[in-house]
């Protein structure tokens, strides 16, 4: 069980595009271990560039995102990188490396934080089981479908404690039995104390305890 | 510890998985290096030659012939504290005449009265010190001493063959500098269209908070990899192609195998370095 702490807060957040519309304006959010905000809104609604925000590819124009109880710093390389090593991506911005097999993409977090080569072994062996792909250890992810392909990102994001979630339209083109088998990790990771952020176009079936769901709208959550 | 052992993993992966660019990669830093062996080889040889005539020269310095004969050994004991002297030989009329006859095969001077040979001493030198600007010096020191005539040594041949070994010499500055710098360029461009490859994959490793350093190292790897095996290569095929090839009288002469050592480590450098700047223009 991962300890209650502040994850994510976002503070009087406005941000502009490169041709310098107002895409966010004060934007303000708070989540916690355990919580998860679903961010709904439609395509070029700004959920990419949230996304960007946290996880330090993109500065806003003014306010603060807080990760972790740092301030992010885009010029501290450092910094950015030991905050996301704690986070994990699904989808969007994330994709896994499709040349490589399903292990190779679920150590890559645990090798570059340097773990030892058995406790690599053990953890991905506790995630294959975890997201029922045990099977497909060896698999290149090119012959995997959209399903697997999701639940391998997951396992990749959770592999090394990431306490924070980022999960891009994890519903989008899934079927319905691969969507369950879905919804049950994601409840089960809420209940283990995992903040995440679900970005989503429609309010979808996410219907676990801790949920807060937010509309983006004229640049603003509601 | 695992970190490394991921990191070599990457950079193996990364030459496996794309055999076609290895193997161009490593033939046009091979040639290169094979080059610059040649080149190094052949001023070894020619300076190996020039070492060997320049150990025979002497000089002939020719006694005044007011002096008389009981202090020319002052002459030549002046001559022997000189620096660099290695001996001092005497050679008197009689001497010299005996010279001539051997070298002509008859006496030439059978008419005259008088022996007009002049009295001489033939000077060797250590040869550490031997170069024409150091002659020319030592020249101009034995002519202070009372007594000296003339002075004669091979100035002129001196000179050439120096000149020629400084030429051969600055070939292969240059040479070197242009195929060292060649190689960089090419492990430059190697590194980077292999970090283009996987572009996607090194955005991924990103994103998971793997810093510059840790994307970048296995292509350092690789660099030193490609730099040091094409070096040990270039010299295995000399080394194999000496065993069965010979020319003549001319004695190739070879850099020790310390000396082939350090060049591996320095095209090692060179790996690094093109690597490095590669990943730095990729990243």
């Amino acid at each position: 069980m991962i300890s209650k702490e502040k994850i994510v807060e976002l503070v009087a957040v406005s941000l502009s595009n490169e041709a310098g519309l107002r895409i966010f304006e004060n934007l303000n959010l708070t989540l916690c271990s355990g919580e998860t905000a679903l961010i709904i809104g439609p395509t070029g609604s700004g959920k990419t560039s949230l996304m960007e925000l946290l996880i330090g590819a993109r500065k806003p124009d003014s306010g603060e995102v807080i990760l972790f109880g740092k301030v992010l710093n885009l010029k501290n390389e450092r910094q950015i990188n030991e905050i996301r090593r704690r986070i994990g991506g699904v989808g969007g911005i994330f994709d896994l490396v499709p040349g490589l097999t399903v292990a190779d993409n679920l150590v890559y977090p645990l090798s570059i934080r340097g773990d030892a080569l058995s406790v690599q072994r053990a953890k991905l062996k506790q995630i294959l089981t975890q997201v029922n792909l045990l099977s497909k250890k060896r698999e290149k992810i090119s012959n995997l479908t959209r399903g697997e392909r999701l639940l391998v990102m997951l396992g990749r994001g959770v592999i090394a404690d990431q306490p924070l979630l980022l999960i891009d339209e994890p519903l989008d083109r899934l079927e319905s039995a691969a969507a369950n088998e879905l919804l049950g990790i994601l409840k089960r990771l809420s209940v283990a104390g995992h903040a995440m952020i679900i970005f989503t176009t429609g309010q979808g079936s996410f219907d676990f305890p801790g949920v807060m769901a937010f509309h983006i709208k004229d640049g603003r959550l509601q | 510890m695992s970190r490394l052992l991921f990191l070599i993993g990457k950079a193996a992966g990364n030459i496996v998985t794309r055999p076609l660019a290895a193997i161009s990669s490593f033939l046009s830093l091979f040639l290169l290096f094979l080059l610059f062996d040649l080149v190094w080889i052949g001023t070894l040889t020619a300076s190996h030659y020039y070492d060997q005539m320049i150990a025979n020269i002497d000089m002939e310095i020719f006694i005044d012939d007011r002096l008389p004969d009981s202090t020319t050994s002052v002459l030549s004991a002046a001559l022997r504290r000189l620096d660099g002297v290695a001996t001092v030989e005497y050679v008197s009329r009689d001497d010299a005449r005996a010279r001539l006859y051997n070298l002509m095969g008859s006496d030439l001077l059978e008419g005259f009265d008088e022996n007009p040979l002049p009295r001489s001493l033939i000077v060797t030198f250590k040869q550490e010190l031997l170069n024409s600007m150091w002659l020319e010096r030592f020249t101009n020191n034995v002519k202070r001493l009372q007594g000296v005539a003339e002075i004669f040594y091979a100035r002129d041949w001196l000179n050439k063959a120096q000149t020629g070994k400084m030429i051969v010499g600055r070939v292969l500055l240059f040479l070197g500098l242009v195929i060292f710098l060649a190689s960089g360029l090419n492990l430059i461009q190697t590194v980077r269209l292999s970090m283009r490859a996987r572009w996607a994959e090194l955005m991924q490793l990103n994103l998971l908070g793997a810093g510059r350093r840790f994307c970048a190292l296995p292509y350092w790897l690789e660099g030193v990899f490609f730099a040091v095996v094409s070096a040990v290569a270039g010299w295995c095929i000399i080394m194999y192609g000496s065993l069965y090839l010979s020319y003549g009288d001319i004695i190739i002469t070879y850099p020790s195998l310390i000396q082939i050592l350090y060049f591996c480590l320095g095209a090692g450098a060179v790996g690094l370095l093109g690597a490095y700047v590669g990943s730095r223009r990729a990243l």
